[in-house]
């Protein structure tokens, strides 16, 4: 069992908001729990053996490994769209198969995909992208929505003209944004960033990594990273979990880990950094 | 004694009438390795296809300068149609995806052998497993049986390399050879391109996005922004003391192991090619600007008898570093 800390390890408040919007999210206990949970495709090997992990609210953790490792089958049974073999996850508190689709529970936990240009609807602007989200899940009027939509596009760094173009028209980073703005329209407890920075250019990587740390500062929104980019990892994240072939091989404090590796595997993947 | 095998001067690429890449300036010796990295849209991708001669392909065409390989003159049309495969050769982006599905290995590299005539007088099944072996994959009987979807990206990577190889060219162009890759793949993967290049005296053009990947299989390295080179150098000597604001730029927004504080990352974004400044093209995101950088295209500065940097106020940028550059 891991337990993950709060401590962010980047101090300052580049932003300035304050966390004006939002700062406690309405959620309370542990954001997730995994427990023993085992998991195969149809009557496949298992892809993750019994792995047991907690996430506290507001803690920021990378779960890294190679394609294959089951890295991507663990996000998704913590977010619930897997059902474990057996085992539990839980999200503050309940199972997720007590969760219904309506339950408020579900966006607690939201996802930030790797390609953030397939993630969007190709014919929905920025702004109607987000728009949406406060439509039919905040059940507001088209204006208001319009409006909610245009202050937190704004809070992650869209404003202007970019708001009306259509997600071809926008670079990867503001596509990026979109998505992240989407994820966060429903207020959630933890994001579940799946590798994404991974199709981005490095001076747009830095600035979602940035996002991504200032939105942990200020609003206390925990994130699971996925990643293969160790650096990502060290960046952005407290705790690290290392998995291969299924299995947790190393986890602990992310810096420590990846200074002083004691599994051989982790060794190897730090080693072949180039 | 150093021997020059690809030469270009002042090239322009166009497509549809609009200049895209602009006043490349670049010189690759035989048995080097020379990287060429940049942002999404900065050019890297069509200067490797003005040099292997895939420019038709995507309506694209050499508007202006010189393009010499071994002598040879590359600009006019056509030009390439004896040499690709043979004296150039491409690795393409997304290679991983370049297999044909319903295709056996056997038959990709036996096909190409056959194409190129390359079989050394072995016949193309001998001469298609010499080649497995050479990059790498030793049981050439099973693989060369096998379809694309049986084999791991790594080994679907190695593949690729095999049949760039196999015509014995003199440059082999990497486009992003690396980048779908897993983090111990993608360094095998480099080591084998640096050790090919040594043993069949090859030369390399690398293109990536990742800077650690052209530091680690490199000698030296253009830095292309917007269609042009910003900075171009010494590998090591660029990565660790960049003269070009973007370069910098570029160094200072990649995170490293350990890194406490924010990411400085470069404000706004490329601009498109139909709206590029009509100076300096990094200016509107450059932090040392001036008003007299949007005048004129910089013309590059040779510092340190090594470092080509397109900055008009490279000097002055270098004090503030304190350091002084000749």
């Amino acid at each position: 069992m891991m337990e993950v800390s709060h401590q962010s390890r980047h101090g300052e408040n580049p932003t300035g908001h304050e966390g004006s919007h939002g700062t406690e999210a309405p959620f309370r206990g542990d954001a997730l729990v995994a427990s023993d949970v085992t998991f195969s495709y149809g009557s496949g090997p298992s892809v993750v053996n019994n792995i047991s992990l907690t996430v506290p609210q507001g803690a920021a953790i990378g779960i890294v490994g190679e394609s294959g490792s089951g890295k991507t089958t663990l996000a998704s049974l913590l977010i619930g769209m897997l059902k474990p073999n057996s085992g539990t996850v839980t999200v503050h508190g309940r199972p997720w198969d007590t969760v219904g689709r309506r339950d408020p529970l579900r966006r607690a936990v939201q996802m930030v995909f790797q390609n953030p240009y397939t993630a969007l609807n190709p014919r929905l602007t920025a702004l109607a992208t987000v728009a949406e989200v406060y439509k039919h899940v905040g059940g507001a009027t088209k204006s208001e929505s319009t409006e909610r939509a245009r202050d937190l596009l704004g809070r992650v760094g869209l404003s202007g003209v970019a708001l009306e173009k259509l997600p071809g028209n926008l670079s990867g980073g503001q596509c990026q944004r979109v998505g992240i703005a989407r994820a966060l329209a429903v207020e959630p407890s933890v994001i579940v960033a799946d590798e994404p920075t991974s199709a981005l250019d490095v001076s747009v990587q830095a600035q979602i990594l940035n996002l991504l740390n200032d939105l942990r500062q200020e609003q206390g929104i925990g994130l699971i990273l996925i990643s293969h980019d160790l650096n990502v990892v060290s960046y952005l994240t407290d705790t690290a979990i290392v998995m291969e072939r299924g299995n947790v091989v190393e986890q602990g404090d992310t810096n420590t880990l990846l200074k002083s590796p004691t599994h051989p595997y982790t060794q190897s993947l730090i080693d072949s950094i180039l | 004694m150093t021997q020059t095998l690809l030469h270009a001067s002042n090239l322009a690429i166009e497509i549809d009438g609009r200049e895209l890449v602009s006043n490349i300036d670049l010189t690759i010796d035989k048995g080097r390795a020379l990287g060429i990295v940049g942002e999404t849209g900065s050019g890297k991708s069509l200067t490797c296809r003005a040099f292997s001669g895939s420019l038709g392909s995507i309506g694209g065409r050499i508007s202006r300068g010189t393009l010499t390989l071994s002598g040879k003159d590359l600009v006019p049309p056509g030009a390439h149609a004896k040499l690709y495969g043979r004296a150039v050769s491409l690795i393409p982006q997304n290679s991983l995806s370049a297999l044909n599905p319903l295709m056996r290995i056997g038959t990709h590299l036996t096909e190409t052998i056959k194409a190129l005539n390359a079989d050394d007088g072995l016949g193309p099944k001998v001469r298609a497993a010499q080649l497995l072996d050479r990059v790498g994959l030793h049981d050439p009987e099973r693989i060369l049986r096998q379809y694309p979807h049986q084999l791991s990206g790594g080994m679907r990577q190695r593949i690729m390399i095999a049949l760039a190889i196999a015509g014995r060219p003199e440059l082999l162009i990497a486009d992003e050879p690396t980048t779908a890759l897993d983090v111990s793949v993608q360094k095998d993967i480099i080591e084998l391109l640096g050790r090919l290049t040594r043993e069949e005296n090859m030369a390399m053009i690398l293109v990536s996005h990742d800077l650690g990947v052209v530091s680690a299989a490199t000698q030296s390295v253009a830095v292309m922004y917007s269609g042009m080179i910003a900075e171009q150098g010494p590998t090591n000597t660029v990565l660790a003391t960049p003269r070009h604001p973007y370069t910098k730029a570029l160094l200072a927004a990649r995170p490293v192991m350990g890194h406490v504080g924010r990411l400085i990352g470069i404000p706004g974004a490329p601009a498109s090619p139909d709206a590029w400044p009509g100076g300096c093209r990094f200016a509107p995101r450059c932090r040392f600007a001036q008003s007299a950088c949007n005048d004129a295209v910089p013309a590059p500065v040779t510092i340190n008898e090594e470092q080509n940097v397109a900055c008009r106020r490279v000097h002055e940028i270098a004090a503030l570093d304190g350091v002084n550059v000749r």
